[in-house]
């Protein structure tokens, strides 16, 4: 019985913070099935690991550093992936949609400028626009806070120069 | 795009992201990890049973056959398996180490790069050392135990021969082997950690 409480608590706090999950298999998969068997790999990591989760952090601080350790590390998974060197071979798969809006033309922009950033970079981006305070960064990459600082600055720096070139359509 | 719009996007996108439904969040909670490091642990764990089934039968088998006549390949089969039982323990015991991934990433990366570097020079030490323990074992009971004592000082020669150049090729292909599976991976890894640290040293220079 309490395996079961277990289990419904595990599934609600999933259910809570679905939409994180699914950025960061966005931001480190291109094809849709990748994404699907990453999200899988995430939540399975996640169900053995909640056992030993203790509250000392936030949830989504915990959730966060699963997610991201078992996207960033998945050695599998990393030779599937396109090489960001090559930018145009960067398959965005939503690329082949025709856009319903403007909105949905500036996400597929961002992901796109994402794409080429580094695996660690990826992750520092996804923070910042999660609006994750350095705190936070700090407790679920383990840089330390001044570290966060210089290295936020020169990302954000990058994504908007990525993101205006692909707007404009250099790449 | 100015940052804070690309903000304002990405906020908006969490309301459009697809929602699994309880149900199928619950079916993946039966499903086993098909992370390399678990599959490599669920390969050592069948390993570990064909290895105590086949062990098991011919140790038994060559202790009773013939009379006992061949004991000693029971008791060569028995070192080994020994020398197996350690070798699965270690490996075992490197892979739950990496495994784990409810660290910081940082010290996540740096513990996979320490196991996996431990990890490989492990195997590659008992894919030498196995094959070189087994080989003078095997001719130690080929000698005393077949016609072959028989046979002149010639296939002595040749036997030793054979093993240092049996020794060479193991080496080698060994090397080759463990770098060819691991080798990528662990540069991957240490790149990672290298683009991880690359502000810290970044700043270490800058002060001093």
């Amino acid at each position: 019985m309490p395996e079961k409480a277990n289990q419904e608590q595990f599934v609600t706090l999933i259910n809570e913070h679905n939409a994180m999950l699914h950025k960061v298999c966005h931001v480190y998969c291109h094809s849709p099935a990748d994404r699907q068997d990453l999200f899988q790999e995430i939540v399975v990591q996640l169900w053995k690991s909640f056992s030993s989760f203790r509250g000392e952090s936030k949830f989504s601080t915990w959730l966060y550093r699963i997610a991201l350790n078992t996207a960033i590390s998945d050695l599998r998974r990393q030779q599937r992936r396109i090489k960001v060197d090559y930018p145009e071979l960067v398959p965005m798969d939503l690329a082949a949609e025709p856009f319903n809006n403007e909105r949905e033309e500036q996400l597929q922009h961002l992901y796109e400028g994402i794409a080429q950033l580094g695996e660690i970079e990826k992750a520092l981006v996804m923070l910042y626009l999660d609006d994750k305070s350095y705190d936070e960064m700090e407790d679920i990459l383990g840089i330390n806070q001044n570290n966060l600082r210089v290295k936020m600055n020169r990302v954000k720096e990058k994504l908007r120069k990525l993101t205006k070139a692909v707007e404009h359509g250099v790449r | 795009m100015e940052l804070d719009n690309l903000k304002d996007i990405w906020k908006q996108q969490s309301l459009e992201q697809p929602l699994e439904s309880a149900e199928q969040i619950r079916s993946l909670l039966h499903k086993k990890s098909q992370s390399p490091v678990s599959k490599m642990k669920r390969n050592l764990r069948r390993e570990l049973n064909v290895v105590l089934i086949l062990y098991s039968a011919s140790i038994i088998f060559y202790a009773f056959y013939e009379g006992g006549q061949y004991w000693e390949i029971s008791v060569m089969m028995l070192i080994v398996g020994v020398f197996f039982g350690a070798y699965y323990y270690k490996k075992n015991k490197l892979l739950t180490e990496m495994e784990n991934v409810s660290g910081k990433v940082k010290y996540n990366l740096e513990t996979k790069v320490i196991e996996l570097r431990k990890y490989i020079r492990f195997y590659y030490l008992a894919g030498i050392f196995l094959p070189i323990l087994i080989y003078p074992l095997t001719g130690l009971i080929m000698f005393y135990k077949s016609p072959l004592k028989e046979l002149n000082s010639f296939f002595g020669w040749f036997f030793i021969g054979f093993g240092v150049f049996f020794g060479f090729v193991v080496y080698f292909v060994n090397k080759w082997y463990v770098h060819k599976l691991y080798g990528k991976h662990l540069k991957k890894l240490e790149d990672l950690l290298i683009e991880m640290n690359e502000v810290a040293d970044n700043n270490t220079k800058m002060s001093s």
